[in-house]
């Protein structure tokens, strides 16, 4: 048997052994005695508390006796009158109920009044201020389900009958009932609506700014949140990125964006219309060489988890993209048509 | 049954109903209790007794308005230590800031002693070190252990008794000796 740690050899003094787990799966009391037979170190640890706590008991003991002061008391108790309390347990029993449980009791009742008259408040405008809902596209660069929309997306349609979209891009939403609420949306979400009739947005660029109404409470990516004059944005934005890369020379490329969420990346046609001059640069021998390449630069609107870029001719010098991504510097990989995927976030961005 | 034989509560009643006598027993049951409860927490003897005195008292003359649903013990430590609070305050005494305790209590205890002057000595230099490293202990760590050493309290009787669950009170005990260990090994290296 090993030496037990300090603290079983605390707990065994303690007689614990058998109550701590990881002590009991690990040695019996047993072998415990047998090792501190054979332990010098461990049975003068062992020892030391033991004599300690005789010490204490003992000497504590003898002061005690010495000074004990029963019959002072008793001499100073027995003038005493006692007071003219009755020792009734039943009264005194009530009274103890009565404040342990009424009071507490109290609260609770008052905190479940005043909840459940604060949230049925707020659930019951949501239900009957937000019925008809109406959402238009501000701009042509605007997503509704993956498709482009510009304009009046749909009208005045009722809240509970709208299953599930996906925005990208800006719009305006409008929630009609007693009251009017418009909402202006930017970036890149899901929009459902929820048991409670709330709209839920899910998504990581999200940004909402009530326009008009008094209050509107929605849920945004599972946590409630209440829109209203004083707090009437939401940002959920993430790094807006803009990516690009210098290419040195191309013959054929496209660009394409591929996410694996209802995010879609918007990024324009590249062609190989453009080259433009870039400045020389040595080759292997020290030859003088000159580049050409065009900027590839697209905007993202939400951060892709992967973007593809597929070479569909390369030249005989392949295609060197050294200065941004070590991705591209791999022309075999390029060769073979391949997609090579790189992350937003390795890539180099530029403003 | 005799006095000796009965629960703190039916002697308790008993009191009350006149036989203040009984109080003896209770006093007798739990003097020590207290005693110990104070020796780690106050600076002079003469103080702890007083304040022994003066919670018995205080229990006694409150006696009617005693919770029966209550363990005395606790209330009677709960009235202690209210009184070593007042007390403190009237004297403005420092608790950890003198020895004065224990060079009292060594001296007293050489009264009675009856062993060769060397063991005495050792003795009490012993008990002193236990003493001053049980009054470093966090206050919380102090009771159970001391019930538990000097009164031999079952841990069950030490929660009842204070007032806390089972387990703290398995706990207290042992950080309390893990502590004691560690400022022993410590002081014990260190150079005199």
């Amino acid at each position: 048997m090993k030496c037990p740690t300090k603290e079983k050899l605390i707990l065994y003094v303690e007689a614990l052994i058998s109550e701590d787990e990881s002590l009991g799966n690990e040695y019996s009391a047993k072998e415990f005695e047998n090792h501190l037979k054979t332990c010098k170190t461990c049975s003068a640890f062992v020892n030391s508390i033991v004599e300690d706590d005789k010490i204490l008991k003992e000497d504590t003991g003898k002061l005690f006796e010495r000074h004990s002061q029963a019959s002072a008391i008793m001499e100073k108790v027995r003038g005493i009158p006692l007071s003219k309390e009755s020792h009734s347990t039943l009264p005194h029993e009530f009274v103890r109920l009565f404040f342990k449980w009424f009071f507490p009791s109290l609260a609770i009742f008052l905190i479940a009044i005043m909840s459940f008259m604060l949230f049925s408040s707020k659930e019951d405008k949501i239900r009957k201020t937000v019925t008809l809902v109406s959402l238009r596209a501000v701009d042509s660069d605007s997503y509704f389900n993956g498709e482009p929309f510009q304009g009046p997306v749909f009208d005045k349609v009722e809240i509970n009958e709208l299953s599930a979209f996906g925005l990208n891009g800006k719009f305006r939403m409008t929630l009609e009932s007693d009251s009017l609420s418009e909402l202006d949306i930017v970036g890149s979400m899901t929009v459902k609506v929820d048991t409670n009739s709330f709209l839920s947005f899910e998504g990581r660029d999200i940004n909402i700014e009530l326009i008009t109404g008094r209050e509107l409470p929605l849920s945004v990516n599972g946590a409630s949140k209440l829109l209203n004059k004083e707090h009437n944005k939401i940002e959920l934005n993430p790094e807006r990125s803009q990516v690009s890369a210098d290419i040195r020379k191309i013959d054929d490329i496209s660009v394409d964006a591929n996410v694996k969420t209802s995010t879609k990346a918007v990024i324009p046609t590249i062609d190989n219309t453009l080259p433009e001059k870039l400045p020389s640069y040595k080759n292997d021998t020290g030859e003088e060489k000159e580049k050409f390449g065009a900027k590839l630069k697209f905007r993202l609107r939400s951060l892709p988890e992967a973007i593809y870029i597929k070479p569909e001719e390369i030249n005989s010098e392949g295609v060197d993209v050294s200065n941004d991504s070590s991705y591209h510097n791999d022309n075999s990989a390029l060769k073979e048509e391949s997609y090579e995927p790189f992350d937003g976030k390795a890539f180099k961005y530029k403003d | 049954m005799s006095r000796q034989e009965k629960s703190d509560v039916e002697l308790i009643k008993l009191v009350l109903s006149g036989e203040c006598e009984a109080y003896s027993v209770l006093v007798q049951r739990y003097e020590k209790l207290v005693f110990s409860f104070l020796l780690s927490r106050m600076n002079s003897i003469q103080d702890i007794e007083d304040v022994v005195q003066d919670a018995f008292v205080k229990a006694y003359k409150h006696l009617a308005s005693f919770d029966c649903e209550r363990k005395f013990s606790a209330w009677l430590l709960t009235i202690a230590r209210n009184i070593m609070i007042d007390s403190r305050r009237k004297l403005s005494r420092d608790l950890p800031s003198t020895d004065l305790v224990i060079d009292i209590l060594l001296t007293d205890s050489a009264k009675e002693e009856s062993e060769q002057p060397a063991d005495i000595l050792i003795r009490r230099e012993r008990f002193r070190k236990i003493l001053m490293l049980i009054r470093e202990l966090p206050e919380e760590f102090k009771t159970p252990f001391l019930l538990r050493v000097v009164n031999e309290m079952s841990y069950q009787d030490i929660a009842d008794s204070i007032g806390i669950p089972l387990q703290t009170v398995k706990n207290r005990i042992f950080k309390a000796r893990t502590l004691l260990r560690e400022k022993r090994e410590k002081k014990d290296e260190m150079p005199n």
